[in-house]
């Protein structure tokens, strides 16, 4: 019963970490996914 | 000498604090005289017809950034629990430095995605609810929530990191299990650094400008009748910051009046913030201490 508590708060955890990390990394993903094709030279100049 | 200058420099900090709630004060003193406590307590908001009640955008203001807290917290008090109690040196500040640079991304860019992905997503999950727009208080506190999310890991996790080593190893050689020692002897004893960094998130949440702005809706006088009702969440609003993005603090300036109710809210929002955030510092201080 320890033992399965000791993993499930590790595993809870961890989820959520991975659930931050994946959110903000995401986001940026998104952002470079749409904003890319917008990207060229004339864009800049 | 290392003593009198950090005096100095203090006093330096407080001047320009007083002269900066000084000035709000005075160019807010008209409204005050006009309005009374109603500038605080009023639900409507007519320029033209000269009459200020801010209520709607505190309402607006407190309930987004305490619907964000909501829904940021146990994820980023989980994910910081994990880096700090889990992981390795190497991949904890690899986490924590990936995160800490997100916590960079200037807010209009939050903004953006909140009107490429958010607003969409809001609308149709909540369709069943006859929505207007995807533009409301829950997706500003959505918005909110992801971008206050470092800012509470990472400050979750110095609390974290900052209980002895030596007590968690006390506690394993007790016979605890890994979990039983977080939730027993780390979590209680990071509790203040834990609350500090929530009212920091909070701090930074309520002073948050472009990115409500860009997805609240912007609807003034939109005061629910019932306060704890979560049906206005799905309705458009107005926050303190969004009102004072607006157009309208510019119109404001032409009219003493308008100009010292435009004033009055930045005065509001300062004393909000500047109380969560003075709240937050102190009780990370007493953690540390």
């Amino acid at each position: 019963m320890r033992k399965a508590a000791d993993y499930l708060v590790g595993s809870i955890t961890g989820l959520c970490a991975l659930v931050a990390v994946g959110i903000l990394a995401g986001l940026v993903c998104v952002v470079a996914q749409r904003g890319a094709p917008a990207l060229s030279w004339p864009f800049f100049t | 000498m290392t003593r009198a200058w950090s005096w100095f420099f203090s006093v330096v900090a407080l001047a320009t604090l007083a002269f900066l709630v000084g000035i709000f004060v005075w160019q807010s003193v008209p409204v005050w005289q006009h309005e009374g406590a109603s500038y605080v307590t009023g639900a409507k908001w007519f320029f033209r017809e000269k009459e200020f009640g801010a209520l709607p955008m505190i309402y607006g203001s407190v309930v987004v950034s305490i619907v964000a807290l909501v829904l940021a917290a146990p994820l980023g008090v989980g994910a910081a629990v994990f880096t700090a109690e889990y992981l390795p040196r190497g991949p904890r500040l690899a986490v924590k430095v990936l995160i800490e640079l997100l916590a960079g991304v200037p807010s209009v860019v939050y903004g953006l995605l909140g009107i490429l992905l958010l607003r969409d997503w809001i609308y149709a999950l909540f369709a069943p609810f006859d929505l207007l727009s995807g533009d409301t208080l829950l997706t500003a506190a959505v918005l909110l929530a992801v971008m206050i999310l470092p800012t509470i890991v990472t400050l979750s996790d110095d609390a974290l990191r900052a209980v002895p080593a030596a007590q968690r190893r006390a506690a394993r050689a007790l016979g605890l299990t890994r979990a039983e020692a977080i939730l027993h002897i780390a979590l209680p004893q990071a509790r203040r650094g834990l609350s500090a960094a929530l009212l920091l998130a909070m701090g930074r949440a309520v002073g948050e400008t472009i990115a409500v702005f860009l997805v609240v809706g912007r609807q003034d006088n939109n005061l629910p009748e019932r306060l704890l009702s979560l049906r206005p969440l799905l309705e458009s609003g107005q926050t303190l910051t969004s009102k004072l993005g607006s157009s309208e603090t510019n119109i404001g300036y032409g009219d003493p009046l308008h100009w010292a109710a435009i004033v009055g809210l930045g005065l509001i929002l300062l004393v909000l913030t500047g109380a969560l955030t003075v709240l937050g510092a102190s009780v990370r201080r007493t953690s540390h201490a």
